[in-house]
């Protein structure tokens, strides 16, 4: 275990600190902020496109969206996702629409389009994913990734924005290529709560988070996150899950600590989930 | 045909090989006055060819011929001089004999003359203050000193200068006066040169034209005398008394200061100007090389302000030593009160306004403090209390001022100044003014109540005021870090403590408190449990470009309502700190946060967040703002 985590430390260590991924919003999910953006190793629906396609694989047909107030509300996010199941195949889309809110003419739109495989418990899948924008001529990556499941545990392994390049409308256009990144999951399902945990290696982010089925309809959320890059942030996360009929309403509140001051500053997020799926 | 070409040619080289080559014989001048010397010069080669050679000058005025036999000879120059006692025109000719042929060869004819127009200007040269140049007039004889008569024309160059008259003749042996007098208005503060000239008929070389008078008018009015220092040798933490006089006519002094190099920067002293002698102190309390670069006077004149600036360059030097010298004014008195630390034994002296002796003080020793008291005299201008050590010649001193207040007036001093109203006092009276730096190790009992924030004053004098006296004091801006409404002011008492007063403080945008008191000392301060309330609060703050296309920087502004802490984070879309900046921000428009170079990180977009507070950790506003890098 102790060559395991020197292992790992070593890996982190040899990933450059400043590492060049994509400046995007990869974390649109009320769900997941409210346990750290720890939604890697779980089955979650449309929504798990942008986190590990191969988390699609839920077994059923389902709508996803989300409305994100990010940064005290100056950027929001739209983003829309569905998922179709074709036998142990499954086929999904999303739209994600990043804008700013204060005058600011910017705007940019990321699609995505994958399939996933299920066979058992565990599930594979990859996506491709292109963006478009006001100051965006074209990009394109690829995501790939797989679910592992042993009785409570789960773990899954994400490659995100394989082969990235974004062509920026510039003076001339200039296309920025981007490291892929590795991210690493990890699910523990206690029944009376779920235990979750990522790391993504390339841009130094991890975060864990836990949900706690309070009755059938509602659960707790909470979650703690970290990226490292100039400086530490912290993310301290809570959030609740309604479950009725189909519908999962997710509210998540994350108060953000670089800024080490809680009580004027509002550091808050707030995200709204549905989750319109096709059984209970 | 050949024969014969080379015949000529031969012919031509013996003939010239044997005939002198004579010059142009010339007259230099060719005008001048009579008594002056002539020079006929011609040249001649070879000169071993020349037998002889003799000048003929034919005089115009008696019709005779005169012979000069023996010229200077200079190599192939041959030069006679002449001298005539009249005013006529004459002609020249040289004569020479050949040796080889003993032929006779004539030069041409040169011609000079003394029968000219002439002038004679003894030429005058004015340096005229422009305080005092309004209505002179000055005169400038010119004679005609030629055999003819000589006319003239007069200007000014450039314009400015009246001259009488400007046109006419003056008579051989006669002479004119020139009158020249200023008719062009000048702004005071620069040097003027006005030339009066006098063109005249004059033929001789570089006399046609003759200044008549140059008037030069500057502000030399304003003379300053040499700046004296007290000392240009201390210790650390001593005040150094400088003191210049100016001399003045018919303007009013508005404001003067001085500039000081210090070690830590340029530093401004307002001094006060009294009858025309200026004196001020100043408090070097770092160790270093201190320099009075400049002293700039502002006046006016005729209803035009204007200033003059001059570089007196003198220079002071200031060692670091564990000595120190504390004055304290004692109000009802004309006490001062000393208290020096030094491990050695101190040598005190005052230094009293004009008594310019030294006036020994004896001192009490207790351990490493040594203490006096001294009664200064009641009279105006400053105290200075030096003390010298053994095995140094440097001195710690400090200083105080006084002054005699017979109506309004304004005392400045280091830190701000003490406006007092007329009537403050019953009568004529002397009142002293210490201004000092309040350290955490002052002997001052009650210094806990309060962290100063300002320089600390006293204003003392014998009788009590009857009006409330107005003190404007000026804060330290870090030191306040933007809780401007808990700054109070505070009073010595006689038991030795600090009291805040009651008094309602005027807080002013230049980082000035005014308030009403009477005499005593007072220092501005925030109390121990200062009210953190006090929120500054952001009133702009963007990105500049919100857009950048291409590569380059980005400039963060930020504008905020009071001088304050604030911490500038940037964060990409996925909530990662890529840059960050705290510090302090002033209560100014466009403090410029942070510069963040694009080439360091992704495109994309972007949000700044940035918060202000009154402290470093504490955080009373938050805005954020969106911006784009697109490279």
């Amino acid at each position: 275990m102790k060559k395991m985590l020197m292992v790992s430390f070593v890996f982190l260590l040899s990933v450059p600190a400043f590492a060049n991924v994509v400046n995007e919003i990869n974390d649109p999910s009320a769900y997941s902020r409210a346990m750290g953006g720890a939604l890697y190793a779980l089955y979650a629906g449309p929504q798990s496109i942008t986190y590990n396609i191969a988390g699609m694989a839920t077994g059923k047909n389902e709508v996803f969206f989300s409305h994100i107030e990010h940064f005290l509300g100056v950027v929001r996010n739209e983003f829309l996702s569905g998922s179709f199941k074709l036998n142990n195949l499954y086929v999904g889309g999303a739209i994600q629409y990043t804008y700013p809110v204060d005058e600011f003419n910017y705007d940019q739109y990321k699609l995505s389009g994958g399939i996933a495989y299920r066979f058992g418990e565990n599930s594979f899948g990859l996506d491709l994913n292109t963006w478009m924008g006001s100051d965006i001529k074209n990009g394109f990556s690829m995501d790939f990734g797989s679910i592992i499941k042993h009785e409570n545990l789960s773990l899954a392994v994400v490659v995100k924005n394989a082969f990235a390049s974004i062509t920026w409308a510039s003076t001339p256009s200039t296309a920025q290529s981007y490291t892929h990144e590795l991210i690493l999951g990890a699910s523990y399902n206690a029944q009376k709560y779920i235990l979750n945990s990522y790391l993504n290696v390339t841009s130094k982010e991890l975060g864990v988070g836990a949900e706690i089925p309070v009755t059938s309809f509602f659960s707790l959320l909470g979650g703690y996150r970290l990226t490292f890059c100039k400086d530490l942030s912290k993310e301290v996360s809570t959030g609740t899950r309604i479950h009725y009929n189909g519908l999962d309403l997710d509210v998540a509140y994350v108060f953000k600590g670089s800024l080490q001051s809680g009580e004027v500053i509002n550091p808050f997020y707030v995200s709204l989930t549905y989750n319109f799926s096709g059984g209970n | 045909m050949k024969f014969f070409t080379l015949f000529l040619l031969v012919l031509c080289l013996a003939t010239f090989s044997f005939a002198i080559q004579m010059g142009t014989l010339s007259a230099s001048p060719v005008y001048a006055l009579k008594g002056d010397s002539f020079a006929l010069s011609i040249t001649l080669s070879p000169t071993s060819d020349v037998k002889t050679a003799y000048l003929m000058l034919y005089n115009s005025c008696s019709g005779s011929t005169e012979t000069l036999y023996i010229p200077q000879i200079h190599g192939d120059t041959y030069k006679w001089y002449y001298s005539s006692y009249d005013s006529c025109d004459f002609r020249a000719q040289v004569q020479i004999t050949q040796k080889s042929t003993n032929a006779t060869l004539l030069s041409n004819i040169a011609t000079f003359t003394t029968d000219i127009p002439a002038a004679s200007v003894d030429s005058t040269i004015v340096y005229v203050p422009f305080i005092t140049n309004s209505t002179q007039t000055w005169a400038v004889n010119a004679l005609s000193v030629g055999s003819k008569a000589l006319t003239f024309t007069t200007f000014s160059s450039p314009s400015g200068l009246s001259i009488s008259p400007n046109s006419g003749s003056i008579q051989p042996g006669k002479s004119k006066r020139f009158e020249v007098s200023k008719t062009g208005f000048l702004l005071p503060g620069n040097i003027y040169v006005l030339d009066a000239f006098m063109d005249t008929n004059d033929p001789r070389i570089n006399h046609s034209r003759y200044l008549l008078a140059r008037v030069i008018m500057g502000p030399d009015g304003l003379v300053m005398t040499p700046i004296q220092i007290s000392n240009d040798r201390v210790i650390a933490g001593s005040d150094v008394i400088f003191d210049f006089s100016i001399w003045k006519y018919d303007v009013t002094l508005n404001y003067a200061y001085v500039v000081w190099n210090t070690p830590k920067g340029s530093k401004i002293l307002n001094i006060p100007p009294d009858h025309g002698h200026f004196s001020s102190s100043m408090r070097l309390t770092s160790p270093g090389t201190y320099t009075l670069s400049q002293v700039m006077i502002n006046y006016m004149y005729k209803g035009l302000n204007n200033s003059i600036t001059y570089y007196p360059n003198v220079k002071v030097e200031a060692a670091k030593s564990s000595k120190s010298m504390k004055l304290s004014l004692k109000n009802g008195t004309s006490d001062v009160g000393i208290s020096l630390k030094s491990s050695s034994t101190p040598t005190v002296y005052a230094i009293d306004g004009t008594l310019k002796e030294k006036l020994y003080i004896k001192m009490a020793k207790d351990k490493n403090t040594w203490t006096a008291s001294y009664t200064y005299a009641d009279m105006p201008g400053p105290v200075t209390i030096l003390s010298t050590f053994d095995g140094t010649d440097y001195v710690l001193s400090k200083s105080f001022e006084r002054y005699r207040i017979s109506g309004a007036q304004s005392i400045n001093f280091n830190g701000g100044w003490i406006s007092i109203p007329s009537g403050t006092f019953a009568s004529t009276t002397i009142v002293s003014e210490l201004s000092s730096t309040l350290f955490s190790n002052n002997l001052y009992k009650g210094f806990s109540n309060f962290n100063p924030v300002s320089n600390c004053v006293s204003l003392v004098s014998k009788s009590d005021p009857w009006a409330t006296i107005t003190y404007h004091l000026h804060f330290d801006t870090s030191a306040v870090k933007g809780l401007f409404d808990n700054i109070k002011a505070y009073k010595l008492a006689n038991s030795g403590a600090w009291e805040a007063l009651p008094t309602t403080l005027n807080i002013g945008d230049d980082m000035m408190v005014t308030f009403g008191a009477k005499t005593g000392t007072y220092a501005l301060g925030l109390a121990a449990n200062v009210d953190k309330s006090s929120k500054p609060t952001i009133k702009f703050f963007t990105a500049i470009p919100r857009k950048l296309i291409g590569s380059g920087n980005v400039q963060f502004i930020l504008t905020v309502s009071k001088d304050c802490y604030y911490k500038l984070l940037i964060y990409d879309m996925r909530g990662r700190v890529v840059a960050l900046q705290s510090g302090k921000a002033l209560r100014t428009l466009g403090n410029l946060l942070y510069v963040l170079n694009s080439t360091t990180i992704s495109n994309g977009l972007y949000v700044a967040v940035v918060a202000v507070g009154p402290s470093a950790n504490s955080i009373t506003e938050t805005v954020s703002m969106s911006f784009a890098i697109v490279r």
